[in-house]
């Protein structure tokens, strides 16, 4: 049975002219929509060499450009690093080598150093750690966050996420976790020395953590802030800190789990080798640089024992720019990749110029 | 179709999806994976990357390489479109919108809802950092720009039968001829006879065309 098949608009899906078998039967045909019979208005674009040409050379102008100025800015930034692990015997930290969690005297090493340059701009301390895995699955794991943000049945029933790090001698630990229990402790400061005398460098310890971190995440159990002890009544210390967690500092609005080293600390890097925000160093006036160039003093209380594992301690200072810190890796990608895309229109040059005018005419093969 | 039936052949020797086209597309899903990967984390693994001097952690280079492999796979799946509907555009576009929009929504909702507590306060932190916006237009221009060339050379020096008609129609398009097809490749009869009043059944053509046009008729077995 042939039937013809006319595309008038038939918007009630009725054939024209031929009764459906069986009568009244509603017709099966799909309705004459757009959608339904794929006419749908489209945009075909068609990718030739002469069309994408522009935009390939286009891309290769702009990202040179940008990378070379990202490279130059990042070249800019001051950053002086120094590793006192100790390792070597002639390292002034050598005597704090073994140190463990437990000495009841602090073992403190001072490291002299200069910097030929002055830091201009603000100065960010840092402190680093190599070969310290807190990417690892369980460590990440380790922590129990509804503690952290101060929920009173949480505090004295820590998840158990936190195991082996949930309980010591019978009572729960605040904080819990393997995160929390490995906090790094070391301090630092910072002298300038300047004809035999030591000035101290104001080193400042707010605005390290993530204001959402410091505000929102991590909070105190409720009650009087004004008595941490009592707050944290129940709980214990974790088992490798030398004091708990309600004594991390004589300032109520930096003690207990809003300490902002502690928040700094429990956000765990993504690489072996990290550095986390230790200080800030304030500019003074605008006249004067941050940090002169000249003779600086590092006193270390070598608190955090890392050679079991091989690891590795520093301290770093760093200017920052207006995209960050110090980091070559972006402006050469983007030479990189915009002389690839300048190099890749040249070939869609070459290709254009010997293919692209040939006869389009649809040869159509037998 | 009916103008060249040989495009048939086509589907029927799976020009478009056999085993090298796979095998391709799956060499270039890696070296897009090592591209979406190692970027990002060798331009964050100096830990500075804010401002005031804070430190990111191992979900922020998580959520910027998540963000960038979104933006890359709409845009591959956007490049292997031949015809752009607008729900094309609303996949296309949209997905990336809808990432966007998830990742703001679920970086706010602990402590309110108990769930991703890990996630707080990172769609702020990720969008402020400087050198996510950086790498936002190097990362996936980066992936993408082998695709392109590829295509637009495939395209100049070996067109197939399919790439050529489809040429044939934009041309006579702009030519302001009165054949003119929709989507699927097929005549749209109604609206030329709308717009030009010519007689359906043997529309002008250009002189290349193999054999006259064939009425629409169909033979629905009995």
């Amino acid at each position: 049975m042939a039937v013809n098949y006319n595309a008038k608009e038939e918007a009630d899906g009725h054939p024209s002219g031929v009764g459906a078998p069986g009568g009244a039967g509603k017709s099966r045909k799909p309705d004459n929509t757009a959608f339904k019979q794929q006419r749908l208005p489209a945009w075909q674009p068609i990718l030739t060499a002469g069309t994408v040409l522009p935009a390939f050379f286009i891309i290769g102008l702009i990202f040179i450009p940008i990378g070379i100025g990202i490279f130059v800015t990042s070249n800019n930034i001051r950053e002086y690093e120094i590793d006192y692990t100790g390792t070597d015997s002639y390292s002034p930290c050598n005597k704090c080598l073994n140190v463990s969690w437990n000495s009841t005297s602090p073992c403190t090493c001072t490291i002299n150093f200069t910097l030929d340059q002055p830091f201009e701009t603000n100065v960010f301390m840092y402190y680093g750690l190599s070969n310290f895995y807190q990417n690892h699955r369980r460590y990440v794991k380790s922590r129990d966050d509804s503690q952290l943000n101060g929920d009173n049945s949480s505090l004295l029933n820590p998840s158990k996420e936190c195991e082996p790090y949930s309980t010591s001698e019978g009572k729960p630990i605040a904080p819990c976790g393997a995160i929390a229990n490995s906090m790094f402790n070391d301090t630092l400061e910072l002298f300038r020395i300047d004809n035999e005398t030591r000035i101290p460098i104001t080193l400042n310890k707010k605005g390290i953590a993530w204001w959402t971190d410091k505000n929102v995440k991590f909070r105190n159990p409720s009650g009087n802030t004004n008595n941490l002890t009592a707050l944290f009544q129940g709980t214990t210390k974790p088992v490798n800190w030398p004091k708990p967690v309600y004594m991390l500092d004589s300032e109520t609005d930096n003690n207990g789990f809003i300490n902002e080293d502690f928040i700094v600390w429990m956000r765990t890097a993504a690489l072996p080798t990290f550095r986390k925000l230790y200080r800030l160093i304030e500019r003074e006036n605008n006249l004067q640089p941050t940090l002169q160039a000249g003779k600086y003093s590092l006193d270390i209380t070598y608190n955090y024992p890392v050679h079991s594992f091989d690891g590795r301690k520093r301290m770093i200072l760093s200017t920052i720019s207006w995209m960050g810190g110090k980091n070559p890796f972006l402006g050469i990608a983007y030479i990189t990749v915009g002389s690839i895309c300048f190099f890749l229109g040249v070939v869609l040059l070459v290709i254009h110029h010997k293919y692209g005018n040939r006869n389009t005419s649809a040869d159509i093969p037998n | 179709m009916l103008r060249f039936p040989q495009l048939y052949k086509i589907t029927q020797n799976a020009d478009g999806f056999n085993t090298r086209v796979f095998w391709g597309h799956c060499i270039n899903a890696l070296i897009h994976s090592i591209i979406l990967f190692w970027f990002p984390l060798k331009v964050l693994e100096h830990d500075a990357v804010f401002t005031n001097g804070q430190g990111p952690d191992y979900l922020f280079v998580g959520n910027i390489v998540y963000t960038y492999v979104v933006i890359t796979v709409c845009l591959k799946a956007g490049l292997e479109t031949t015809a752009w509907t607008k729900f094309s555009h609303l996949a296309v576009w949209g997905s990336m919108l809808l990432w966007l929009v998830f990742f703001g929504v679920y970086s706010a909702i602990w402590p309110t809802i108990p769930i991703a507590p890990d996630m707080l306060g990172q769609a702020g932190m990720v969008l402020r950092c400087g050198y996510f916006w950086l790498g936002l237009i190097l990362v996936p221009t980066a992936c993408l720009v082998k695709d392109v060339a590829w295509r637009a050379a495939k395209h100049t020096y070996h067109k197939t039968l399919l790439e050529q008609v489809q040429e044939l129609e934009t041309k006579s398009k702009e030519l302001g001829k009165t054949m003119l097809r929709d989507s699927n490749g097929k005549r749209f009869t109604s609206f030329s006879k709308r717009l030009h009043g010519d007689d359906v059944r043997n529309p002008p053509g250009p002189p290349f065309q193999p054999q006259p046009p064939t009425p629409c008729i169909f033979f629905s077995p009995s």
